[in-house]
């Protein structure tokens, strides 16, 4: 983990509200995120990640577990 | 937890000074993270998932390739992407209609609050990315969860559906076949291909920003390509790079400003493919119309500068304003409006409408007058000078003012200096070089009536000509120099010599009343000139004495004198000997005191002859005069002269015919007397027919002078008289031409001359031919009477002589007797009387008939008042 000392902007309260804000949001939308990876997938598009391709991801990652899963309750 | 990704976050901030490269390993890293998550129950499958995972982020990524990449659509959240996701968003949820649990209030307020909440922070530099993001994995209707990720992709793909309508993913025909694609890239150089996707530092980092397109928008201005909004000539307009996602508002608003870069082009394009075409020749109009044209667009030029540098200011304020934001955000949307004084596409587009409608018109304008000159071009920009719009009448008007100054230059120069110039065929005067110095006035110039400016009117354009043709007429023709001083009016010309739409009707009027001064100046001199110069009127008086036979005495000399001559067949009559008989006739006539100038005008012509025709036929006097004075008796006018002239001659000989007739038989009768005493029944016959004859005479005598009184007062003087009052009045050259052929018109008509009287002047011919036949037939009789006589006096003296020799006896007497009687039998044979009378009662009724068939005729001609002639004629008849 990095740390903010560098930053220009803002201190670390900031930040957490606005993931906080952005996590309240997420439950608005019903995306079914958690508050981790929410916090993941913003720094992803602050990096510049197109986010279409970041979704698509997601919903990836959310398919294959759930395949996992399903195929541990199956054997 | 939190703390972590507070500082992932700023972190991610950080990155963005580093190395592109140190990004990409981030992204991996979080990616790594994020599979970790994903597969906390799994480890093992958590480097594939990773793999996959980049592999599908190269894969969007390198839909748009190398320079491309630069501002790639993963960096949405541009101008108006935040606030139109927002709004999509908030519309579907109003449409899903769900309530928070907690609060029960609309989800769709509640997500308006936190939207609200976030954007103001402005911590986040790609919310609006964010957003897509959860607006993409929102289960409220992207479907349950675990859909399948490509049809989810397709359907953002073909922006349909309920999802992101204002938005174009690019790259969506990969998508549709996202698993080969994933496998196929699967593991491969993750990291280099990551570097795609990188996104150059600094302020392109947020590219498509709006700020880029209103810097984009202003270089398009200019004409030159921005760096996103280029010119796509196979659409022939400007546009936003398709290959960059920018939101419909914006990209509806940047196309609509770059409609100005496409006027611009088209302007500059014509102005410099006109510039290219000069050598050509394209007229003085034109090039004043695109001399202003490009005046203009220097005005455009300075007002975009000015927009320019509002912009500059701005956007340096505005990133001043960057920095302090935080302390300033809670000021609100509006406030941030106002104070952030940067520009918008909405704002450009309010500082660019002027400049645009100014390129709209002139466009408008270049494309009307693109093949136009001289008058037709004013004429064009004056029906587009009449318009409601009180901006575009005062650009138009502008323009037209400007081209107008060519055409006023010339206008003056015509009528000032008489000289044209126009290389270009521009002016509504037209010269025709190919013209005879005596055809200078009739043919030298005329009138383009397609290139007359409408507010220039006929009647004006007309005075115009006349004028510059005037001072042409005194250069060529009369070898003048000085045509009045014009000094003090060229300097009034300045003033009054322009118009426009707006004030067309007042502009208009002094510039009619400054032709209209200017022209009667040049006219007045130029009549001047040839009355008292060239002594126009004295010629015209001199060929109405000599042509049309004014001058009795002088045509009475001159048939006398050359009756002889023209008695021959008209192949022998010479006309050098003929032009001597006029020189005697004019020096035996009162006429020898005229002037010798008009006098050398005098000429004797033959006409074209056949061979059997006499001298009398062809026979005719011409008038010639020298230049100036063409342009009246031009050859048209000559030509109708010597056809009035050839009739008059004609009446006039028959006229003396019938004089010589009188002149012999006043003799006969004294030879009448002298045989009367011997008193045969023969010569008493011979006597009636003579007087007969002599009655004959007389009444032809009276129709010849009846028609010569008709011709000489009721046509020649009434019609000089009238023109006489008109050439006084006549103020200018063309008047007076008229005048004079009008003039020259009536006599022809009135005198019997014209086309509808052909018939008339026919049976005229007939009855002169008649009374010609009559003089030889009377001479007939004039010269056997004379020689009966003679051959009696001869006996007389004979028998004289004999008594006087003493030996004159019965015989004698009876021989003589019967002699003279035999005698008076041959000179006055009973076939001779018997042939005479037949003849003569020939003539007199050949002669009734052809009158009255004349008479007959008069109705045919009710233009011509005859109605006195008719009368008179009838009194004697």
């Amino acid at each position: 983990m990095r740390t903010t000392t560098t930053t220009t902007t803002g201190e670390p309260k900031a930040r957490d509200d606005v993931v906080d804000v952005a996590y309240e949001l997420s439950q608005v939308l019903d995306t079914g995120l958690d508050k981790e990876t929410l916090s993941i997938l913003m720094a992803l598009c602050e990096n510049g990640v197109n986010p279409e391709a970041l979704a698509l991801v997601v919903k990836e990652l959310k398919r294959e577990s759930e395949d996992f899963r399903a195929q541990e309750f199956v054997s | 937890m939190v703390g972590g990704v507070s500082t992932t976050v700023a972190g991610a901030r950080y990155e963005e000074n580093q190395g592109a490269s140190a990004r990409d390993e981030r992204t991996v890293a979080l990616l790594g993270k994020l599979c970790t998550k994903a597969h906390a129950t799994n480890p093992q499958k958590v480097s594939g998932a990773l793999s996959r995972s980049v592999g599908i982020i190269v894969r969007e990524n390198e839909g748009e390739n190398g320079a491309v990449m630069q501002a790639s659509s993963s960096s949405l959240d541009s101008f108006g992407m935040e606030a139109s996701i927002a709004a999509s968003v908030q519309r579907q949820l109003v449409r899903t209609g769900k309530r928070d649990e907690a609060t029960g209030l609309p989800l769709s307020v509640k997500f308006a609050e936190l939207h609200e909440t976030l954007s103001r922070k402005g911590v986040l530099k790609r919310y609006g990315s964010l957003l897509r993001l959860l607006n993409q994995l929102s289960r409220h209707w992207n479907g349950l969860d675990g859909a399948d990720p490509s049809a989810v992709s397709s359907a953002s793909a073909s922006a349909g559906g309920n999802t992101m309508v204002p938005f174009k993913v690019i790259g969506g025909e990969e998508f549709n076949h996202p698993g080969v694609q994933r496998n196929k890239n699967g593991e491969r150089a993750t990291i280099r291909k990551l570097k795609y996707f990188r996104i150059k530092e600094r302020d392109d980092f947020q590219s498509l920003h709006e700020r880029d397109l209103v810097r984009d928008v202003l270089f398009v201005a200019q004409g030159i390509d921005g760096k996103y909004v280029k010119f796509m000539p196979s659409e022939d307009k400007y546009g936003i790079d398709p290959e960059y996602v920018v939101s419909a508002q914006a990209r509806e608003l940047t196309t609509n400003l770059c409609e100005i870069g496409w006027l611009y082009r088209r302007l500059q394009y014509q102005a410099e493919s006109f510039e290219g075409e000069e050598e050509q020749g394209k007229g003085s109009t034109q090039q004043a119309f695109f001399s202003s044209v490009r005046d203009h667009l220097a005005h455009y030029y300075r007002m975009l500068a000015l927009v320019e540098s509002k912009v500059m200011a701005s956007t340096s304020s505005a990133d001043a304003k960057s920095l302090a934001y935080g302390e300033v955000g809670a000021g609100g949307l509006i406030e941030r409006e106002m104070k952030g004084a940067k520009v918008s596409l909405r704002c450009l587009a309010i500082m660019l409408s002027e400049p645009m409608q100014q390129l709209r018109v002139l466009a408008i304008l270049c494309d009307a007058a693109k093949d136009l000159k001289g008058g037709m071009l004013i004429n064009k920009l004056f029906e587009l000078a009449k318009h409601g719009d009180p901006y575009v009448r005062s650009l138009v008007d502008g323009i037209l003012h400007k081209v107008c100054k060519p055409l006023f230059g010339m206008i003056s120069r015509w009528i000032f200096e008489g000289e044209l110039h126009d290389p270009c065929g521009e002016f509504f005067i037209q010269e025709n070089p190919s013209v005879s110095l005596d055809d200078v006035w009739h043919d030298g110039y005329c009138l383009r009536t397609e290139m007359i400016p409408v507010a220039i009117s006929d009647q004006v354009a007309k005075t115009i000509l006349r004028t510059g043709k005037s001072i042409t007429f005194l250069k060529k023709c009369c070898e003048v120099k000085e045509w009045g001083d014009f000094h003090s009016m060229s300097r009034e010309a300045e003033k009054s010599l322009q118009f426009g739409s707006s004030n067309t009707n007042n502009s208009v009027e002094t510039f009619e009343s400054f032709v209209h001064k200017v022209a009667k100046r040049v006219d007045s001199h130029l009549m001047q000139t040839l009355f008292y110069n060239f002594r126009c009127g004295d010629h015209l008086q001199a060929v109405k004495r000599y042509l049309l036979l004014g001058q009795g005495d002088f045509i009475q000399q001159l048939m006398d004198l050359s009756g002889e001559d023209l008695s021959e067949k008209a192949g022998t009559v010479s006309a050098y000997q003929l032009g001597s008989t006029l020189e005697t006739a004019i020096r035996s006539s009162v006429v020898q005191f005229d002037d010798p100038e008009i006098l050398n005008c005098l000429r004797v012509e033959m006409m074209p002859h056949a061979s059997e025709e006499y001298g009398w036929d062809v026979f005719s006097l011409n008038y010639v005069v020298r230049s100036p004075l063409t342009c009246v008796f031009t050859e048209t006018a000559m030509k109708k002269y010597l056809r009035v002239f050839n009739f008059l001659w004609r009446l006039k000989r028959v006229e003396h015919a019938l004089c010589s007739v009188w002149q012999s038989m006043k003799p006969s009768v004294q030879l009448f007397d002298r045989v009367r005493n011997e008193g045969s029944e023969n010569v008493v016959g011979i006597k009636d027919e003579v007087r007969r004859c002599h009655c004959v005479r007389n009444e032809m005598s009276h129709f010849c002078m009846n028609l010569q009184y008709y011709i000489m007062f009721e046509v020649l003087e009434e019609s000089w008289t009238e023109f006489e009052g008109k050439m006084k009045n006549a103020s200018d050259l063309d008047t007076l031409i008229e005048a004079h052929e009008t003039y020259l018109n009536n006599i022809v008509e009135k005198a019997l001359l014209g086309e509808r009287s052909q018939a008339l002047i026919r049976q005229l011919n007939l009855v002169f031919d008649l009374i010609m036949r009559f003089q030889g037939f009377s001479g007939r009789i004039q010269e056997i009477l004379k020689e009966a006589s003679s051959k009696r006096r001869l006996r007389t003296l004979r028998a004289e002589v004999e008594s006087a020799q003493g030996n004159w006896g019965l015989n004698g007497d009876d021989d003589e007797g019967g002699d003279a009687e035999g005698e008076d039998v041959d000179c006055f044979p009973e076939r001779f009387l018997y042939s005479t009378r037949y003849e003569l009662d020939a003539i007199k009724g050949d002669y009734k008939i052809l009158v009255d068939g004349f008479l007959k005729l008069f109705p045919t001609v009710p233009h011509i008042d005859l109605g006195l002639l008719e009368q008179k004629i009838i009194f004697s008849t």
